[in-house]
């Protein structure tokens, strides 16, 4: 026994030595998140990579987008050359032997409940030369895709449609018509799809066939553009992406102007870290950095943040991948002295949903796959923090939550404990920076509420709020946290976010 | 005005960083974990805390589990990897099998064994920290370590590494 434990004590002590020994990139106290957050008392910068984790979360109501009145032409789509197809062509059959065409790599979408999709370059066979062929080569190239293709978390609804029980895979036909992709699908006898996946597919067929350029809605048809019924469901609407993105609100096109100091020059923003959250969430951290002393920390320029559909001016290599449907803009106005304005450099991101990604000395310029809501955040008057997307769930135009994240169980009261406190925190832009909370049992009573105050009202600048929760000790089971803003005319909650919990 | 939170930081943060990236295989993973677990120190206060590093450790091992499905794409690269193929003769090889090795370990072990022999942590202390009963926690580790033996290059990694 003795030996043995010696033994152990030796293993133990190199292995000690082996984690010692390891040399990860180390992060400099003034860039950590308490001394980002010390200057500010609380700021939430990193709570939301909680969202990892989705598939394990409750299937809260994806969007009812299925039943959403018809979608307004989506803003400014083009209608590009390449992208023309006569409405009488025949539409594309999918029996094209795969043997006969060279495979090489599209981007094509995944999905998950309840989330957007996670997009991935997949091997595809079949002929690429016109853009039709290419809708559809991607579209049935995506029924077999390799396991080690599909992102980690994520499902791939064609190929569960092909495998139902009985079906014979699905077959798919592709018509293209301006910017609308018609899909003819010509499901055989006995096949079906079922929840949660009939959802998923209409997302995943939506992204993938509106990766092409130029096309940016689609529409579902059964054979010879009957309309289509899948599982009790009808689909007779033209989607675009923003109809089945799973976000209730989306970012508005157009400008915010955020001021900043406007005397001091050369000072520009530079960008200090980037993370991309569970494929749903992207943050950006700037800081203010002086160039003329030797790019010194320095409170930021006034700067706009500006948000358009791609309107073809981003250039583009199809070798380098498709351009972005959306373009976020974040625009330093610089008070220029001497030399300043350095070409830009385009750097291919490709994780979804930023596709590219545009910098100069004066800004940035982000790729995006979809209108997904974004926010902006001043912790102090030297750093901006600005997030696109995230679980949409926690996502409203004026209330972002970051913890509780859903379905989390929140741990029990202490024995002897009155009441369960937990933390709810968040972003908000709401009037007079009051942010109301409630919870309530699966039964919709409400066994408690109150309301807290953000650091900023409705200033273009979002506030950040973070406060306890306390609910009585012996509750138990599926609860609702629902977070709002009260409107200032009759109280009623206003974009209001809902997030499911479990108590044990 | 950082209240001390530097001088804590600048002294845990190395070997937190390197005990969750031993845990974890994923340098991302644990950066994120260990900023989150400061992040919650901090809001907890620094008077709160008996044993900060300890106590960082926890809650840090905590988010780093919370957050494992992105670990276990590079769980698997390692698993495939499997024992090196040259007989081990360079330490830094050994090292990188050892820590390979762990990652097979199930969650809680690979958290003991890093408590105990990098942290030093007591038995005691690592009982009611993790809350594991005080009677398993030396099983629980002689369990893991005889499992890293068992994934065949341990023993010889011993010895390389002791060198």
């Amino acid at each position: 026994m003795t030996n043995e434990r010696d033994d152990d004590e030796v293993l133990g002590r190199a292995l000690a030595r082996a984690i010692e020994t390891q040399a990860p990139n180390e992060t400099l106290y003034e860039r950590s998140r308490i001394a980002v957050r010390q200057l500010r008392g609380g700021f939430p910068l990193a709570q939301f990579a909680g969202a990892a984790g989705a598939l394990l979360m409750i299937a809260l109501a994806f969007g009812a987008w299925l039943t959403r009145p018809l979608a307004s032409e989506p803003v400014a789509a083009p209608t590009t050359a390449t992208a023309t197809a006569a409405a009488t062509e025949p539409v594309a059959a999918t029996a094209v032997p795969a043997s006969e065409a060279p495979s090489q790599r599209m981007w094509a979408y995944f999905t998950r409940e309840g989330l957007p999709p996670i997009g991935a370059f997949i091997t595809v066979h079949g002929p690429t030369d016109t853009p039709d062929h290419r809708v559809l080569t991607l579209l049935s190239s995506l029924g077999s895709v390799a396991r080690s293709d599909t992102p980690a978390g994520t499902t791939n609804p064609l190929s569960q449609a092909g495998a139902y029980p009985g079906g014979s895979a699905l077959s798919v036909g592709v018509r293209l018509t301006g910017d609308l992709a018609t899909i003819e699908i010509d499901a055989p006898k006995g096949w079906g799809i079922r929840d949660p996946y009939t959802k998923q597919l209409v997302q995943q067929m939506v992204y993938t066939a509106t990766e092409e350029p130029g096309v940016h809605r689609v529409q579902l048809t059964g054979q010879s553009g009957t309309t289509l019924k899948i599982d009790q469901l009808v689909f007779n609407k033209i989607l675009a992406r923003d109809d089945v993105s799973g976000y209730t609100t989306l970012a508005a096109v157009g400008s915010t102007d955020f001021p900043g100091d406007a005397k001091t020059p050369s000072v520009t923003g530079d960008l200090v870290s980037r993370d991309i959250v569970d494929g749903s969430l992207v943050r950006l951290t700037f800081v203010g950095s002086d160039r003329a002393h030797n790019a010194a920390k320095a409170d930021l320029p006034p700067f706009t943040i500006s948000f358009r559909a791609n309107d073809g001016s981003v250039p583009h290599n199809r070798a380098d991948g498709p351009p972005p449907a959306y373009l976020l803009d974040i625009a330093f106005h610089v008070n220029v002295q001497g030399e300043f304005g350095a070409v830009g450099h385009v750097e291919r991101v490709d994780r979804s949903p930023l596709r590219l990604m545009t910098s100069s000395d004066a800004g940035y310029d982000l790729g995006l796959d979809d209108a997904r809501p974004w926010r902006a955040y001043m912790p102090d008057t030297q750093h901006l923090v600005v997030e696109i997307g995230g679980d949409p769930r926690l996502i409203s135009d004026r209330i972002a939550v970051y913890m509780p994240t859903p379905a989390e169980t929140l741990i029990p009261a202490p024995p002897g404990a009155v009441s369960r406190i937990f933390e709810l925190s968040g972003g908000a832009r709401v009037f007079e920076a009051n942010v109301v909370w409630r919870v309530k049992d699966n039964s919709q009573r409400v066994i408690a509420q109150g309301h807290t105050t953000a650091s900023l009202g409705t200033s273009a600048v979002w506030g950040s709020f973070d406060t306890e929760v306390a609910i009585p000790a012996a509750t138990r089971g599926s609860l609702t946290i629902e977070v709002y803003e009260a409107s200032p005319k009759d109280g009623s909650a206003q974009g209001l976010v809902a997030i499911p919990v479990t108590v044990r | 005005m950082t209240d001390g939170w530097r001088e804590l930081y600048e002294s845990e943060y190395p070997r937190l960083l390197r005990a969750l990236l031993a845990i974890g295989g994923d340098q991302d993973a644990a950066e994120d974990a260990v900023q989150e677990a400061f992040v919650k120190a901090h809001r907890a206060g620094l008077d709160r805390l008996q044993r900060p590093g300890a106590w960082l450790l926890v809650v840090g091992t905590r988010e780093l589990f919370r957050h494992r499905r992105r670990g276990r794409v590079e769980d698997a690269k390692w698993a495939e990897r499997g024992p090196a193929q040259t007989p081990g003769t360079d330490a830094i090889v050994d090292r990188a099998d050892l820590l390979a090795a762990l990652r097979q370990l199930p969650d809680r072990q690979r958290t003991v064994v890093v408590a105990r022999y990098y942290y030093g942590l007591s038995y005691d202390e690592i009982s009611r920290l993790f809350s594991i009963k005080s009677g398993t926690v030396g099983a629980t580790l002689h369990q893991a370590i005889e499992r890293l033996r068992q994934i065949q290059i341990a023993g010889r990694l011993a010895r390389g590494a002791m060198r």
